[in-house]
């Protein structure tokens, strides 16, 4: 049921109700009405008496004028004078009167019943008397025309006078006297009616408008309740919901949109209690992640951690692989001098068994087996200055000088491997605080790097260049720029990962830890491919800041 | 053949050059420097004999460079490549393509002067091979198609008469042939020739 259709019968009820009262009040005023209608019967009775009490008269009068008047037919001939014609038509119009009353009777007998009908008793006596009264009065008028007729004119008029002194100052005057006292009763009883019923209108109007207006309050407080029931249980509902109970339900019977309403609402709950559901699945599989985060994350700290450690190792590595290429390279150094010391001093001995030198040459070649023997000692210097100040400790230094240090220490390598080094310094002075040994390392890596590139190739360029320049004003480049094979794109992304080698006994470290070094410097280092061939690494490195310490 | 057997030595490093000149005209062999590979070339003529003592490292052009460039020149001379301390996998190369020895420096003088030796003789000995050959390889030059055609029989091991048959020749043609093809290979014997026909198809 909906609330329209709910109203709808509250009005329609309110309307019965009105029509019940207004039948009601029809009814009542129709009784009235009925009374009023005898009264008017009983008045129309009296009028008629008394118009029949005035045709008596004038009866009684015409009567006694003609029997007063001496007979002459002529004159009953000529017309002039009256008939017993003429009184005929009075006695009918009597009679017609009569059965007007007796009509009137009648008819207010039909509508008097029960005690009404007691009360017209004495009504309707003397209407049988006035009848009567009337019945004897046309007898006595009879008898007087008879005995007028018969000649005795004088008795005749002084019966008829005595007749009508009797019936109408006695008889007919009584009688119409106690029927205008009658009437005059029913009329103080018609007026209290109608009292009586302004009284019952006034009081059913009052009923009325109070009951409607009790109805109508009634029915509003019902239709409020009927609304607010529902918002109340709905409310609960929402501040049910609302302070967490999402189970909460509202229950509803019938088919209004209260029930619509309230089957939507616990649909709705429904919905937000799985959602909550889903929410609380959602924030308790967030909350396991988050301690799985929190754990990774821990692992990942001591993964840090160990990495760190790791790379530390590895530096030390990279140190002694650099250290062990050096030595290698080194020793192939030194050979050349030690060999030529050999040769000469194998020469001399030779030369001293068979006898056959001179004083002069040997002289000679003494002197040149002490300068091969200096020779060697600066060789062996110059590495001690390269792995000097093995304390990691960051000083001002020119990026010229890092690549001067390195490429002494390369060229031996290179030479070996036959190919040749250019270096193009930039002109300017390009000052940067580093770690000189790291630096040299990450340096001497590249460079090996791009010998032994050169060397297992079979290109016919062997060249590396190196050079420095300032990039921007905050950072200067190394580029190596070598004629190997270089790489596919693919693999260049990759050199820079751990164990990525090309070569078979390599680590694949160098370049990993190249690229950490220089990034632990706030630089940057990349390889690019050549146009031609070979690769180019970048070592980007931020330039010392104005005011910064330098030690040459 | 009238050369004298010289020791080429090729290296960048001048002290290198000269007290390897030092050592190896200490026994009496004759020597001669340079300090590169193309400065070597240019002036060398195979027709000179000896060795060829080349550093395995320098700038232009390596020892072995100059080695694989010999090898593919069918130049003879041998060549000994000095190779400095895990230079292994150069000097497998080395001998690979060719080259008669190499020597770790720093070196034994004694090896390698015995090296070098060694390597003269050879040297002495390919030549001698080598003008044999030559000297067959002219005489074979010197026949006509036909006395070809009829030496191949012939070192073959027909007799006269069968090679006849199987040139449709007449016997005494053959045996004309026979002693025109004997004369230009100046082989006095049956044995003789069909050596230096064999030494000629690079066979024993």
């Amino acid at each position: 049921m909906t609330i329209r259709f709910k109203m709808l019968s509250m009005l329609t009820m309110i309307a019965a109700l009105a029509l019940v009262m207004l039948l009601m009040l029809y009814l009542g005023i129709k009784r009235e009405e009925r009374l009023i209608i005898l009264n008017a019967s009983s008045h129309s009775i009296l009028e008629n008496s008394l118009r029949l009490s005035g045709e008596l008269y004038r009866y009684f009068m015409k009567t006694y004028d003609y029997m007063a008047v001496p007979y002459d037919p002529s004159a009953s001939e000529s017309g002039t004078g009256r008939s017993p014609i003429h009184l005929k038509s009075i006695e009918k119009r009597s009679r017609q009167i009569m059965g007007q009353l007796e009509n009137d009777i009648l008819r207010e007998s039909i509508y008097l019943e029960g005690e009404e009908k007691e009360k017209q008793k004495h009504e309707l006596k003397i209407l049988q008397e006035i009848r009567t009264v009337y019945g004897d009065s046309v007898h006595h008028v009879n008898q007087a025309l008879l005995l007028h007729s018969a000649g005795y004119h004088e008795q005749s008029l002084q019966f008829l006078s005595n007749i009508m002194e009797i019936k109408f100052k006695e008889q007919l005057k009584g009688m119409l006297n106690q029927l205008v006292q009658h009437e005059k009763h029913e009329a103080e009883d018609i007026s209290a009616i109608l009292i009586t019923l302004g009284e019952r209108l006034v009081m059913l109007a009052i009923a009325t408008s109070m009951s409607t207006l009790i109805l109508s309050m009634l029915i509003g407080l019902f239709m409020v309740r009927s609304i607010t029931k529902p918002i109340k249980k709905l409310m609960k509902g929402t501040l049910a919901i609302s302070a967490g109970d999402l189970g909460h339900r509202i229950s509803y019977d019938g088919a209004d949109e209260f029930s619509e309403l309230a089957r939507y609402f616990n649909k709705m709950s429904t919905i937000l209690m799985s959602q909550r559901d889903d929410l609380l699945e959602i924030q308790s599989s967030l909350e396991r992640k988050n301690d799985q985060l929190t754990l990774e994350i821990r692992e990942r700290k001591q993964a840090e951690e160990e990495a760190r450690q790791h790379q530390a190792r590895l530096a030390h590595v990279l140190r002694l692989n650099t250290v062990s290429e050096m030595a290698t390279s080194i020793a192939h150094e030194i050979n050349n001098p030690l060999s030529a010391i050999i040769n000469y001093t194998r020469g001399c001995e030779r030369r001293l068994v068979s006898g056959e030198i001179d004083k002069p040459v040997l002289k000679d070649t003494l002197e040149k087996i002490g300068a091969q023997a200096e020779r060697a000692a600066k060789i062996i210097r110059r590495i001690r200055n390269f792995a000097r100040g093995i304390k990691s400790d960051r000083t001002r230094v020119d990026i010229s000088h890092i690549i001067n240090d390195v490429l002494a220490i390369a060229d031996f390598e290179a030479r070996r491997q036959n190919i040749i080094m250019n270096s193009a310094p930039s002109g300017e002075a390009l000052p940067m605080v580093v770690d000189r040994i790291q630096i040299d390392q990450v340096l001497w890596n590249i460079i090996i790097n791009a010998i032994e590139a050169i060397a297992n190739s079979n290109s016919t360029r062997r060249e590396i260049d190196i050079s420095s320049a300032r990039i921007d004003e905050n950072y200067a480049e190394i580029a190596v720029h070598d004629t190997g094979p270089g790489l596919a794109e693919e693999d260049l992304k990759d050199i820079f990962d751990a164990f990525f080698t090309r070569k078979p006994e390599g680590m694949g470290m160098g370049l990993a830890i190249s690229r950490s070094i220089v990034e632990s410097h706030g630089g940057h280092l990349r390889a690019t491919r050549n146009s031609d061939s070979g690769l180019t690494f970048h070592i980007k490195l931020p330039l010392a800041k104005e005011g910064m310490s330098y030690e040459s | 053949m009238n050369h004298k057997s010289t020791v080429f030595v090729v290296d960048d490093d001048q002290d290198m050059r000269t007290s390897l000149r030092w050592l190896i005209e200490s026994v009496g062999l004759y020597v001669e420097t340079y300090s590169s590979a193309a400065d070597f070339l240019s002036n060398y003529d195979t027709a000179r004999p000896g060795c060829l003592v080349v550093d395995v490292r320098m700038p232009g052009m390596s020892g072995l460079e100059l080695q694989e460039k010999f090898a593919a020149q069918n130049a003879s001379i041998p060549i000994i490549v000095i190779t400095g301390h895990g230079d292994v996998a150069m000097a497998v190369r080395a001998m690979k393509t060719g080259a008669v020895d190499f020597i770790e420096k720093p070196f034994n003088d004694q090896i390698l002067l015995d090296r070098i030796q060694q390597a003269i003789d050879k040297d002495a000995e390919t030549r001698l091979i080598n003008a044999e050959y030559s000297t067959i390889a002219a005489r074979i030059a010197s026949l006509t198609p036909r006395e070809r055609e009829v030496m191949e029989f012939i070192v073959a091991g027909r007799l006269n008469k069968q090679v006849a048959a199987d040139l449709d020749i007449s016997i005494k043609t053959v045996e004309v042939h026979r002693a025109k093809i004997m004369e230009k290979m100046e082989a006095g014997t049956l044995p003789k020739l069909v050596e230096m026909v064999l030494r000629h198809k690079g066979k024993p």
